[in-house]
């Protein structure tokens, strides 16, 4: 279980290396699927680099998602599933080896998509 | 503790700049040019006293420099993880810097932890790198402006070095003033100079002679839950263990190393600690001849307790008097917290025996420790914003008249930079707290303290700041560090039983000046006015 999930982080970062090579970046592909607030959940390492990528950029981070905890980072609001949510057009998993279960988990408590990383890369 | 300087123009005056901040460095200084980049320094001698350990230091094939003022503390990991490529030829923290750089890039900066501020000039790519520490305990100042760029740690020694034409009053910034009591971040008294942010990384790239960078490189996650969840003796151990392991690495120098006591909690942690790892530790306090405002004989008290050689001065209004028109000379733009009056005298008083004085700085701020605190709690959950500012500055009733002198348009928000750390989503303790150590704590506090202690070469370490503390106290939910509701609840949890209850449960008073020794700027009613009429006068027709 560990090896995949470290596996299927750094597939996810060599192609998310590979589009920054092509010159493309995650607020483009966003904004390329009319996608321009959203939400990122998790808030490891992925998820704070995905938050610096989207700094100053066309796309807005309204909050974070996390799973055990609940306050600020770089004065953005930092919730958990079971708070009120405000509407954003996507939440974006970060944590893209429980993407099935995060999704499954949020389908009553969202009504935007939730989408993994993983699919906004690759389509990329 | 040293000094900095530096720029990308030729006919700029770098010698004078370094000169005017020698009481950071007293021990030597150094001008060099690389590539059209010039780079000043000036030392105080703390660690590996010898010559080799003078910068700018340069990497061995001579293509990459630093010059850097401040600590790095816990680095011995890093450096035995360096050694087997690099041969270290000093035992200065400012080598496993350099070498850090080379071999992590940039991103080195997420290995150290310390107070610094630092210049690294890379040949190979052409760029100037820029650093401050996490917190903003050591400054770094910065002008651009069409192409041209210079840095230094003091704003005197930027004003040396530019020509005058370069040196415009933001008369904005100084109506900002008014309403702190210092020009609020990232603004200076000029319009083109500006201050580096705490955790900010700036990258100037020489060749396109433009900024390319200028962003935060750590960020704190801030803990907005409520309720208990860790046991009170749990959090009272873990801080006690962070604590002592942190002074452990501060008390690293190669120079005589004191504290500074006020008699309240935070300082006398730090002393109690101290004392624990280094029992030949001298204490330094001031008090005041108006018994309110003295707690001198507290800590008085505690020293003998705990048998820690104590060196005091009673101050008088006579005293101060002296160096009252002095924090023009400190600050180098309108600053208006008199605290760093006691702070420079206390310095001075520890400079005739160390170079080095731990501090309890940071404590009020990281474990929730200001009356007001209070107050603001008592305005409800969600009080009105301007409400809560001014338990900060009233401004004073002059304000609108400096408005319309400085053009000011009439709808400008000076509260802009508190609005962007005011967080209502933070329960009212933690968002207090949150503000603070983002505002007051480094434009006022850590300011006030540097200033005054460089004044006298002397270097002050901030324990409570590490990165591990900070981040602790930051994680912990509001009723864990307020503890039975009480102010510091955690930290005092964590030494009671070792340090008496007078000082851990006694009213607070740090280094508070009597009002009287003011009364002629207190006659503006507010003394940011005050102060800006007595020693800045000639801003006042700023246009």
């Amino acid at each position: 279980m560990k090896v995949n999930k470290f596996e299927m982080l750094f597939n996810l970062v060599e192609r998310w290396l590979t589009l920054h090579e092509e010159g493309k970046t995650i607020p483009q592909i966003l904004a390329g699927r009319g996608i321009h607030t959203i939400s990122i959940y998790g808030l490891g390492k992925i998820g704070k680099h995905m938050l610096w990528e989207l700094r100053d950029r066309e796309v807005t981070v309204l909050y974070m998602l996390d799973r055990a905890r609940t306050g600020i980072y770089d004065g953005i609001p930092v919730k958990k599933a079971e708070e009120e949510l405000p509407e954003v057009d996507a939440v974006i998993v970060t944590a893209v080896y429980e993407y099935d279960e995060i999704e499954k988990m949020l389908a009553d408590r969202v009504s935007c998509p939730v989408i993994s990383l993983e699919e906004i890369l690759y389509e990329g | 503790m040293c000094g900095i300087a530096g720029g990308n123009h030729p006919g700029w005056h770098y010698e004078k700049a370094i000169a005017s901040i020698l009481h950071r460095g007293p021990d030597g200084k150094n001008v060099e040019t690389y590539q059209g980049t010039t780079f000043a320094f000036c030392r105080l001698a703390v660690q590996d006293l010898s010559v080799h350990a003078m910068q700018p230091m340069s990497s061995p094939d001579n293509l990459v420099h630093i010059i850097y003022n401040g600590e790095i503390y816990g680095y011995q990991k890093l450096k035995d993880d360096l050694k087997n490529k690099y041969q270290f030829r000093t035992s200065s923290d400012t080598e496993v810097i350099l070498y850090a750089y080379l071999e992590y890039g940039k991103e080195f900066i997420d290995k150290i932890d310390g107070i610094f501020a630092m210049a690294i000039y890379d040949e190979r790519v052409r760029k100037v790198y820029l650093f401050r520490d996490r917190i903003g305990v050591k400054p770094l100042y910065y002008y651009y402006k069409d192409g041209k760029f210079a840095f230094a740690s003091e704003l005197k020694a930027l004003t040396e070095m530019l020509d005058d034409s370069a040196l415009e009053i933001d008369t904005m910034a100084l109506y900002d003033y008014l309403f702190y009591q210092y020009v609020p971040e990232p603004k200076s008294l000029y319009k083109h100079i500006r201050k580096l942010r705490p955790a900010a990384r700036l990258i100037f790239d020489t060749q396109e002679k433009r900024i390319i960078e200028a962003d935060r490189y750590w960020n704190l996650f801030v803990n907005a839950s409520v309720g208990r969840k860790r046991k009170r003796e749990d959090v009272a151990e873990e801080l006690r263990g962070l604590i002592r392991q942190t002074v452990e690495e501060q008390l690293i120098a190669d120079v005589p190393v004191g504290t500074f006591l006020s008699g309240g909690v935070d300082s006398s942690v730090i002393t109690y600690v101290t004392k624990r790892l280094k029992p030949e530790v001298n204490a330094f306090t001031i008090g005041f001849q108006e018994a309110q405002f003295d707690e001198s004989a507290r800590a008085d008290a505690f020293c003998r307790q705990q048998h820690i050689s104590l060196t005091q001065q009673i101050l008088s209004s006579k005293d101060v008097r002296q160096i009252r028109n002095d924090l023009s000379k400190w600050y180098d733009e309108p600053f208006a917290d008199v605290s760093a009056y006691p702070t420079y005298m206390l310095s001075r008083l520890a400079r005739t025996n160390c170079t080095v004085v731990l501090t309890g700085d940071g404590g009020d701020e990281l474990f929730g420790g200001y009356a007001h605190y209070k107050t603001v709690a008592s305005f409800g959950n969600k009080p009105e914003k301007e409400k809560v500012y001014q338990q900060y500055a009233k401004p004073a009733s002059s304000v609108e008249d400096y408005r319309i002198r400085w053009n000011i348009p009439k709808d400008y928000d000076p509260y802009w930079h508190f609005d962007q750390y005011y967080k209502e989503e933070l329960p009212v303790f933690t968002r207090m707290r949150y503000m603070d150590l983002m505002t007051y704590l480094p434009e006022s506090v850590l300011t006030k303290v540097d200033r005054a202690s460089m004044a006298v070469s002397l270097e002050a370490r901030v324990p409570f700041l590490a990165r591990r503390i900070v981040e602790f106290a930051f994680s912990l939910s509001q009723e864990e560090y307020l503890s039975d509701n009480e102010l510091k609840g955690c930290l005092k949890d964590a030494y009671k039983g070792r340090i008496p209850d007078e000082i851990l449960y006694g009213i607070k008073m740090g280094f508070s000046v009597p009002d009287h020794y003011f009364w002629r700027e207190r006659h503006e009613c507010n003394m940011n006015a005050g102060i800006l009429k007595a020693q800045w006068s000639h801003l006042e027709k700023a246009r």
